[in-house]
């Protein structure tokens, strides 16, 4: 990894932890849709819930609750991607 | 655009989960990534991003907000197959993780997001790929990665016409006016990304012989 690429991942983990608290919380444009239009009450409830809505429900704080919930879904993303290129990796050195 | 569970009706979120399924296997075996081991860490590194890129939201018209979608982007950097496994990899951690998009809706999302968005843009940025002019090229990219949220809202539209809740015109309409909107964000974010990667002396690609990725400069 180049050094462009690092300030690329740093970049990464500064939206996810701590711009992301301060998104707009208005619908989004499906949701603006589905409010017009009368059938956002189709939405059903999801069947389980780990991070609803990017936030953590035993965290009452908004700010932390958002970053840690970014944070988890960096780790969720580059954890299995990492351990894949380092097998690869390995596996063409051996 | 991540449609929830509730809205789609079983025939159109199975016939559309069927599709994308065929289409990520199919994606699985064009690409190759055991043998262009150096272009992992790129791809992580971007797929993090638009995973984070799509938690911002910026507010549009006091109305609505929109975000990155990303498809065009990662379909610049590294070809529309690997795009299609890296936009299903984010809606589906999504939908699984953070219930943002339904799970019976995955196959809807992916189809939208990341097959039909990615290969819409990938479609116009080849066609113009040649162009010397970085203003133009820049203008190439605005404008895929645009329609690419345009084509996406249709795809939508079609599907909440198709599941039986609103007709056609009306949320082609509907859908269309906000997405044109925001679709413009998309539109800068990408260019601004593809140009931050791409167009500089260090470039992370020339170090790389991938085929996928075309040459600039």
């Amino acid at each position: 990894m180049n050094k462009r690429l690092w300030y690329f991942f740093v970049f990464t983990i500064i939206i996810a932890v701590f711009i992301s608290p301060f998104a707009s919380a208005s619908p989004d444009g499906l949701e603006r849709v589905a409010l017009d239009l009368g059938f956002m009450e189709l939405e059903k409830e999801p069947l389980y819930e780990i991070f609803p809505d990017y936030s953590l429900t035993f965290v009452s704080v908004e700010y932390v609750s958002t970053a840690i919930s970014g944070l988890m879904g960096l780790f969720i993303i580059t954890i299995p991607i990492l351990g894949y290129w380092w097998m690869h990796k390995r596996r063409k050195t051996e | 655009m991540h449609i929830p569970d509730g809205f789609l009706s079983l025939s159109v979120w199975t016939t559309t989960a069927v599709i994308s399924a065929g289409a990520i296997a199919l994606a699985v075996k064009k690409t190759k990534l055991s043998e262009e081991t150096e272009q992992i860490p790129l791809i992580g590194v971007t797929t993090a991003f638009i995973f984070a890129a799509q938690m911002i939201n910026f507010p549009v018209a006091g109305a609505t907000s929109g975000h990155l979608a990303g498809g065009v982007l990662a379909a610049i950097l590294f070809g529309p197959w690997i795009a299609t496994l890296v936009m299903s990899s984010v809606v589906i951690i999504q939908s699984l993780f953070f219930q943002d998009g339904g799970i019976t809706a995955i196959g809807a999302n992916i189809l939208n997001l990341g097959i039909i968005a990615p290969w819409l843009g990938y479609g116009i940025y080849t066609l113009f790929k040649n162009i010397n002019s970085p203003f133009i090229r820049n203008g190439v990219i605005f404008i895929a990665s645009w329609l690419s949220i345009i084509v996406a809202a249709v795809a939508v539209a079609f599907q909440l016409y198709l599941s039986g809740i609103v007709p056609l015109g009306v949320s082609l309409k509907a859908m269309l006016i906000w997405h044109s909107i925001i679709g413009i964000g998309e539109g800068i974010i990408t260019v601004v990304v593809v140009k931050y990667l791409f167009n500089r002396q260090d470039q992370v690609f020339l170090q790389t012989t991938y085929k996928g990725v075309p040459k600039h400069e």
